[in-house]
């Protein structure tokens, strides 16, 4: 009841700040306490009346010295206006001063790194229910990471702001935020040692299709027939609208007229948009991921899949769509986009429903062949009795030792689990060879190698005996003497054992496709 | 998603008929195969154009016949019209024409019981997710019992229509509707054999306040605060209108453009009542009951308290509110209104208090003081494991039991466990006297009476012997020389064994009104 109020009265400003021109206005993406990116010409934009100059100077905090950096724009005849900031190294704080016919000043801006983060619950999930919240909690004093958590918003047509704020992490502000995000950041900035911005953008229970833009849809010959859906729903409530209008500007009239006389108010006129639910495509991306584009960020993370653990091989064309739609949204090339591969975890007891999980890691996996994409594979650090297992610090952990390795030059960093590569068969038995061996392959716990299967012509998987040979695994079992196919971790309770020396364990694989 | 879209498509009809009022419309309550009640005028309404003639005639289906009856109408200068159908026995079907400068025709109209059913999710709880669910839903085929199923709407403001239809019980139908309230109606058809009429208007997880209308607060001194609340709402949503009406003005500018130019839309400005939540107070009447008012019904059916759970007696305060409010708005005086006392269940958390249930207990048994309320005490039919006891059969029958002794004229029908109404100090005992004890009391597993407690002056309740004498129940303790108060049911968990001889339970009470 008070979370709706507060977001109600969160939402006032901002509606009043688009409609009333009057003075330049900024989305509240920039803010106090943000994080610009460095290295990069960070676009600014806002509104103001048309033809309104606007001028940006960015300076040291200290009074009465030169800004660093002059910026001006003017706003279009929409009342539009956009400029980019000269890049900038890392550093801060710095105030940043839009001048047009009024001036706002925005206090304790820094330049680093800033990372998106999206996805459902378990990249929702926060910090004070993951592990050790409570120790978390107090240590959580990094007024150089900043904190932007975007409230839950869907929306059929693109919205231009959220009612967020940027804040530094204390122990009050990260008990809500993604777990996963800060211990990301909180990673790279103690290795990268410059200023985080954070940019949480999740919410439970969703499917990949609402975060992703049309443009996205569009990309992905295999989605077609949702990209149609959208289009036609867009087409549809476009040539309602006029009616829609006429009724809306009956019930002005009348609610007039009701105003002066005191008579019974009559509510508005319905105009939802059919997408504007939280499970219908592109309704989040409107929402909760528009309106920060094209704010610049280094790169995004994805912890997602869960509600979309029936669409096998079709998840990894909609992460396709995801990606490419974001990338191309945003304008800043193919940025890096790591994901979390999802944990083990007992969804379903129905026949056959235990592989469901296994071909969404394959979709995943299938997905890294994307440029600058990246996964953690987290087999060892679930919970099957858990949909959100509770530790979040091994997952931001592994999600930012892709980034050190692959987006700061930390040549040194091992930042995969194995990935199967190839396969021989030598008689009766299957070699196979892996990327990301790190220092050697091995067993976590000295047991074994666990969840391994192999079969021959028939198809019919059994258990099967998996020794490391120095970087390749040897697969055999008594019972088959001509194998054919080798499957590693093929089932949703799947927890095998099979690392790399540092710890990061192999994705789950088949080398058939049957 | 396809409900979705088929719900914004109902509304959008919906909207255009209440703007364009060039046509007569109904409200969607009043439609083909809905059951009208019968031995009363029923309201007939809905919207016309100005000073729209409007003339209404009942007729059996079969062709060639003359009207059973006309009415005649005339649309005011706002568009809107009401009028009465003569009172009708149960029967039909008949065809219902309603004639403007459009006619519209609803069929298969049966003259019958009408009740409406709300409150939380043991209310609305689905007929498929209850006991013998696979059995009950493939036996029901009852054509003569008509479901009405009002969607989930919270509103700031009145609203004048839902997006529901009528349907007959099959087991289609029947597997989402309320199945309280279908083995209430189940139970009246079998006895009354007329046509039953169920409107369902319940929401899982709501409170009470919600589904009050402004009057019934207005009627309550003890909930003044939130008919101050409420008037404050709508001093705010007033004041902030003709701001919002320009946005929404340069809105329908700046769309315009945007249509004529191909260009880019943009949301419409958000005009958000504050009241427009399931968890605020008049929500719910606004949008899920205030639609189907004043369509004539024998009465209503409650199920609802446990979001309330810490209300204590100030849930009475809150059941007389709904109550009042509901006979104030439909106007067809103190109808019967019967509700279910909540099963016992271990809550915990916040609400782990094991006193917090016996208290809503007791405001629930205190609002029988109310003309024509009756209350179906389901002690021995919960779950201590579920909130959601599965076993609605019994629940609705004995909401039935209720109307067919109360309303419907049947003397013989025991509709009440026994209600504790005195006491006497008799020694080292107290022998209690009850209300409603049917053919005599007696223990529903023959093992001595449990959950009997008593205390003296010290208040220090201890476990009781209670036996069974004639009509009335003796009470003592060993350690309790001078007893002077008795609890009976008293912890959220208790099962008691005590029943009448029917098989209805006693209600918890307390003979006391301590503090702890």
């Amino acid at each position: 009841m008070e979370l709706t109020l507060l977001f109600l009265i969160g939402f006032l400003p901002l509606l009043i700040g688009s409609f009333a021109y009057s003075g330049v206005t900024l989305p509240r993406v920039f803010g106090s306490n943000m994080v610009l990116q460095r290295d990069m010409q960070a676009p600014i934009w806002g509104r103001a009346s048309p033809g309104e100059k606007i001028t940006i100077a960015l300076s040291a905090e200290a009074e009465e010295v030169e800004p660093v950096a002059t910026t001006t724009a003017v706003a279009d005849t929409d009342g539009n206006w956009q400029t980019k900031l000269p890049a900038m190294t890392a550093g801060g704080p710095y105030t940043l001063r839009i001048k047009g016919s009024n001036t706002l000043e925005l206090t304790n801006v820094l330049f680093g790194e800033v990372w998106v983060c999206s996805g459902q619950s378990n990249m929702e999930w926060p910090v004070s229910i993951s592990n050790d919240s409570e120790e978390e909690i107090a240590a959580a004093m990094y007024p150089k990471i900043r904190l932007f958590h975007i409230p839950r918003v869907p929306s059929g047509l693109p919205q231009q702001d959220v009612a967020a704020d940027w804040y530094e992490t204390t122990p009050e502000t990260i008990p809500n935020f993604s777990a996963v995000a800060y211990y990301f950041g909180r990673k790279l900035y103690k290795n990268l040692n410059i200023p985080i911005g954070l940019i949480n953008t999740s919410w439970g229970g969703t499917l990949i299709e609402p975060w992703t833009p049309p443009a996205g849809l569009a990309g992905v010959p295999a989605l077609a027939s949702i990209n149609k859906e959208v289009e036609d729903i867009q087409a549809n409530y476009r040539s309602q609208l006029p009616k829609k209008i006429d009724a809306i500007k009956a019930w002005l009239a009348e609610t007039r007229k009701a105003l002066k006389t005191d008579a019974q108010l009559k509510p508005m006129p319905d105009n939802t948009h059919p997408l504007m639910d939280a499970g219908r495509p592109t309704a989040l991306y409107n929402g909760m991921v528009h309106p920060i584009i094209p704010y610049a960020i280094r790169g995004a993370l994805w912890y997602q899949g869960e509600s979309n653990h029936q669409d096998g091989m079709i998840y990894h064309e909609k992460m396709k769509a995801l990606i490419n739609g974001w990338r191309e949204v945003w304008g800043q090339g193919d940025f890096p986009f790591y994901f979390v591969q999802l944990a083990p975890f007992n969804y379903s007891n129905q026949e056959d429903g235990e592989f469901f999980l296994p071909q969404i890691w394959e979709a995943q996996t299938a997905t890294l062949a994307l440029p600058n994409t990246g996964m953690a594979v987290i087999t060892d650090i679930g919970d099957p009795r858990d949909v959100h297992p509770r530790n979040k610090q091994d997952v931001g952990r592994r999600l930012a030792l892709w980034a050190l390795a692959k987006t700061y030059g930390r040549d040194d960093v091992t930042y995969s689990g194995p990935l199967y590569k190839s396969m021989v068969v030598e008689g009766n038995t299957i070699r196979l060879t892996f990327d990301y061996v790190g220092s050697g392959l091995t067993s976590r716990d000295d047991e074994p190698l666990t969840w391994f299967q192999i079969a021959g012509e028939d198809q019919e998987f059994v258990e099967a005996q998996a020794a490391i040979d120095s970087d390749t695994v040897v697969v055999s079992s008594d019972g088959i003497a001509n194998p054919v196919a080798v499957r590693f971790g093929w089932h949703q309770s799947a927890e095998p054992n099979f690392v790399n020396k540092e710890g990061l364990p192999a994705s789950p694989f088949r080398t058939d496709s049957w | 998603m396809k409900r979705f879209i088929l719900f914004f498509t109902v509304f959008l009809l919906f909207f255009a008929q209440t703007i364009a009022y060039s046509e007569v419309t109904l409200p969607r309550v009043i439609g083909s195969n809905m059951v009208l009640q019968r031995d009363m005028q029923v309201p007939i309404w809905g919207w016309a154009s100005a000073g729209e003639d409007i003339t209404i005639t009942l007729s059996t289906e079969a062709e060639g016949v003359e009207p059973i009856s006309t009415t005649t109408v005339v649309a005011d200068a706002e568009g809107n019209w009401q009028t009465k159908l003569p009172a009708m026995a149960a029967g039909g079907p008949y065809t219902l024409q309603i004639k403007g400068s459009n006619t519209l025709e609803l069929t298969n109209v049966l003259f019958g019981e009408v009740w409406v059913c709300s409150g939380q999710s043991n209310m609305q709880w689905a007929v498929s997710a209850s006991k013998d669910s696979k059995a009950e839903i493939a036996a029901a085929m009852y054509p003569k019992i008509r479901l009405f199923y009002v969607p989930r709407v919270a509103a700031g403001l009145l609203q004048q229509d839902i997006a529901a239809d009528w349907h007959e019980t099959t087991p289609e139908t029947v597997e989402n509707f309320s199945a309280v309230a279908y083995y209430f109606g189940r139970k009246l058809y079998k006895n009354l054999e007329v046509p039953i009429g169920l409107i369902n208007t319940s929401w899982g997880g709501t409170r009470i306040e919600p589904w009050t209308p402004p009057a019934g607060f207005a009627s309550v001194p003890a909930l003044a605060s939130i008919s101050k609340q409420i008037q404050e709402a709508h001093a705010n949503y007033r004041a902030q209108l003709p701001e919002k009406m320009k946005e929404v003005e340069a809105w329908i500018a700046e769309t315009r453009k945007a249509l004529e130019t191909g260009g880019r839309l943009t949301r419409m400005p958000e005009n958000r009542h504050p009241l427009r939540h399931q968890g605020r107070p008049t929500a719910l009447y606004n949008g899920m009951v205030h639609p189907i008012v004043p369509y004539a019904i024998r009465g209503a059916l409650w199920y609802q308290g446990e979001s309330n759970l810490r209300d204590g007696m100030l849930y009475h305060e809150k059941m007389k509110a709904l109550i009042n409010g509901w006979r104030e708005v439909w106007e067809q005086g103190n109808f019967p209104f019967y509700f279910v006392q909540l099963a016992p269940f271990n809550y915990g958390g916040r609400n782990a208090n094991p006193f917090f249930l016996p208290q809503i207990w007791e405001a629930q048994a205190a609002t029988l003081a109310l003309p024509n309320t009756g209350m179906a005490v389901t002690t021995d039919i919960g779950n201590l494991r579920d909130i959601h006891p599965r076993n609605k059969q019994d629940v609705g029958r004995r909401l039935a039991l209720w109307a067919l002794a109360k309303d419907y004229g049947r003397d013989d029908v025991t509709y009440s466990g026994p209600l504790y109404k005195s006491m006497v100090v008799e020694g080292n005992t107290i022998r209690l006297t009850f209300d409603a004890i049917g053919s005599g009391l007696t223990s529903r597993d023959d093992e001595p009476l449990t959950w009997f407690e008593i205390a003296g002056e010290d208040q220090e309740f201890v476990e009781a012997q209670a036996t069974i004498d004639g009509d009335t129940v003796v009470v003592s303790s060993d350690g309790i020389a001078n007893p002077v108060a008795v609890r009976f049911g008293w912890h959220q968990s208790a099962e008691p064994n005590f029943v009448n001889k029917e098989g209805l339970p006693a209600s918890p009470f307390r003979t006391d009104s301590w503090e702890k």
